[in-house]
């Protein structure tokens, strides 16, 4: 067991491209997703092309600004202006917004009335409302999913190498590979994430809405899961691992909210996203940063355990039926 | 000599295909036995099963008195796997993949330097241990795969065609390793395409074909009921109007092989029919270019046992 773990980190110490996304890349990206999500956000802007600008309406969540001109949809889509409003000869407003029907409306809403409608929260008020542990956690659980693959990737590549077969016919069995393997992953993936986030904190005083001790406990909870998913989705899959894993950990994590809570009145589309482990998790994120109690999340907790049983449970399943066959 | 391996009945199918049908061998301690067969004939599969990889369907095998359903962590700690595929890494010295391999089999760690050290000694890599082995030939790959697996020093090795695409200084190195190997008691089970190698180290060798001992013995005892077939091979200028017929009326004659320039035959050579041969390739158009002659080998034997048509 110990050689087998010496074994991955004498080897991974090679592999410069994961070591420097491990010890580098995501480090920064994780500093720089607390540092974001720890200042407020400036206000976004709202173009106004008119000849009246004596009275532009004010509000919290957006600035407005006359333009002369139409800006060009690549300018909004990297954020320079929210939203342009324009007013034809019947004093008929018009936005152009990439922003939902929602935003586009309310923007209506605040030129013709003054004020935004008072039920309405932009992103900003949104990301708020979720609370910046949340916010950090949200982004940090789908580097974490992505990493912890691209730290399994010495498991495929010992079936490919036939090294595996090799390991299999000594004393060590397959299964106190996977379960070094297992180790590995949860060190490598914890450990650096963990120290980075202190680290920001420590360096740049950010604000992590919850204290060190609970912070390493729900980063334990989605590191074992990302554990339990990468050694699954390297034993299903025989090629293009970390390509089929980027998809669909992108896709489940906007799903889930991880950036941006997601609310629609489709009721299929939301029972899919509840199911979905990064929203259970979050949900638990959520709670716990304004004050509940792991206990209260008991459920969520055992679902998220329940899931990566699940995937131990066929990770063996299909290592046994292919070991039957002589595929390793 | 004690047996040290027995294997009686075994079979192994997969989708369908009986790779191993009732296969049955013994090899005595301190043997080398050759297991020679064409593609699809079991070798792989067998050599598989007895490295405990893969389990068969049925049938009993005994190694180092162990039975293998029963006691296979006994058995892993007796055996040493050189596998068909450079099973290594590239990116690890050649000391570290040794050391790493070894390590598997509970080698003490007092023990452990030492071994790993006399390992790569013997396959001519100590010089080399520090270097990675994506620096290493071909040839050097393969020496190091056998390192990996004798550094525990098994009493039993299994090897699966370990010389496969190497140069011959290589080839030689590695047999005369296994040979070394032999000398300190060790049994060694040999799986090649190469008749040669099997000739120059083998102390017996199994002829597999569809699963099954087809053939068995020294190579001497193999070619036993060929000693007296000769084959001769002429290079002549055509073939156009040379037919495998007219070679076939000629008394002694047992194989007609005509391909381009050259003509085959197989022939009897207590019958004394060169003359004969010749006369009647010349009357047939054919001017002779050269000849040679070639007594039975070990792959004429394997040849006539397993069949020319080639396999996939």
């Amino acid at each position: 067991m110990r050689n087998l773990l010496q074994n991955k980190f004498e080897r991974i110490l090679q592999k410069k491209a994961i070591l420097v996304l491990a010890l580098i890349i995501m480090p920064l990206m994780i500093v720089l997703a607390i540092f974001f999500s720890g200042h407020s956000s400036i206000k976004e802007q709202i173009g106004y092309l008119g000849t009246d600008i004596t009275n532009l309406p004010k509000c919290d969540q957006y600035t407005v600004v006359p333009i002369s001109e139409m800006p060009k949809l690549s300018q909004m889509a990297e954020g320079m202006y929210a939203a342009v409003v324009s007013k034809d000869n019947h004093n008929k407003y018009t936005v152009t917004t990439l922003k939902s029907d929602t935003d586009s409306a309310a923007i209506e809403t605040l030129f013709t009335t003054g004020q935004l409608p008072s039920n309405y929260k932009g992103d900003d008020a949104k990301r708020k409302e979720r609370g910046t542990g949340t916010n950090i956690l949200g982004f940090i659980t789908m580097l974490i999913i992505i990493q912890g693959v691209a730290l399994t990737t010495m498991y495929p590549e010992d079936r490919n190498l036939r090294t595996l077969r090799r390991i299999m016919s000594s004393s060590a069995n397959i299964y106190s590979y996977l379960f070094a393997q297992i180790i590995f992953t949860f060190i490598s993936l914890y450990l650096p994430t963990y120290v980075a986030i202190i680290l920001a904190k420590r360096c740049f005083g950010a604000e992590l809405g919850y204290s060190i001790d609970l912070l390493a406990v729900l980063l334990l909870i989605i590191t074992l899961f990302a554990t339990a998913f990468a050694i699954f989705i390297s034993t299903v899959l025989d090629r293009n691992i970390n390509l089929v894993t980027s998809g669909v950990t992108i896709i489940t994590c906007v799903l889930s909210g991880c950036f941006l809570s997601i609310s629609s009145d489709n009721v299929i589309l939301m029972t899919i996203c509840n199911a979905l482990p990064q929203k259970v998790y979050m949900d638990i994120v959520h709670g716990v940063e304004f004050g509940g109690h792991f206990s209260d999340y008991g459920g969520e907790l055992f679902y998220l355990f329940a899931l990566s049983m699940l995937f131990y449970t066929i990770t063996i399943s299909v290592v046994a039926t292919k070991t039957s066959k002589g595929a390793y | 000599m004690p047996v040290t391996i027995s294997v009686h009945n075994l079979k192994k199918c997969y989708h369908n295909v009986q790779a191993v049908n009732n296969l049955s061998f013994t090899v005595s301690k301190g043997e080398i036995v050759g297991i020679l067969g064409p593609n699809g004939a079991g070798k792989s599969t067998t050599i598989n099963i007895l490295a405990t990889v893969l389990k068969p369907d049925s049938g009993k095998v005994i190694i180092a008195g162990h039975d293998l359903q029963k006691e296979k962590m006994q058995i892993k700690r007796v055996i040493g796997i050189v596998p068909q595929d450079l099973a290594i890494y590239e990116e690890i010295s050649a000391e570290k993949n040794v050391r790493f391999f070894a390590s598997l089999y509970g080698v003490s760690e007092a023990h452990l330097s030492a071994q790993v050290q006399t390992a790569l000694k013997s396959v001519g890599l100590y010089d080399r241990r520090k270097a990675k082995p994506k620096t290493f030939s071909g040839g050097m790959k393969r020496r190091l795969n056998i390192a990996c697996a004798i550094a525990h020093q098994p009493d039993i090795i299994i090897m699966d065609e370990p010389t496969v695409g190497i140069d011959p200084q290589s080839r030689n190195h590695i047999l005369e390793t296994i040979v070394a190997l032999q000398e300190k008691g060790a049994t060694i089970i040999y799986s090649t395409h190469y008749m040669e190698e099997v000739e120059a180290i083998a102390d017996r060798v199994l002829i597999l074909n569809d699963g099954a001992v087809i053939a068995s013995g020294t190579t001497q005892e193999l070619c036993k009921g060929f000693e007296n077939q000769i084959t001769y091979s002429f290079q002549v200028d055509t073939t156009k109007f040379m037919k495998e017929s007219i070679l076939s009326q000629i008394i002694g004659v047992k194989e007609i092989a005509i391909k381009e320039n050259t003509i085959q035959v197989v022939t009897d050579s207590k019958k004394n029919n060169l003359n004969e041969i010749i006369s009647i390739l010349i009357s047939n158009g054919c001017n002779l270019q050269s000849m040679n002659s070639e007594k039975a080998s070990l792959e004429t034997v394997f040849l006539t046992l397993t069949g020319k048509k080639l396999r996939d």
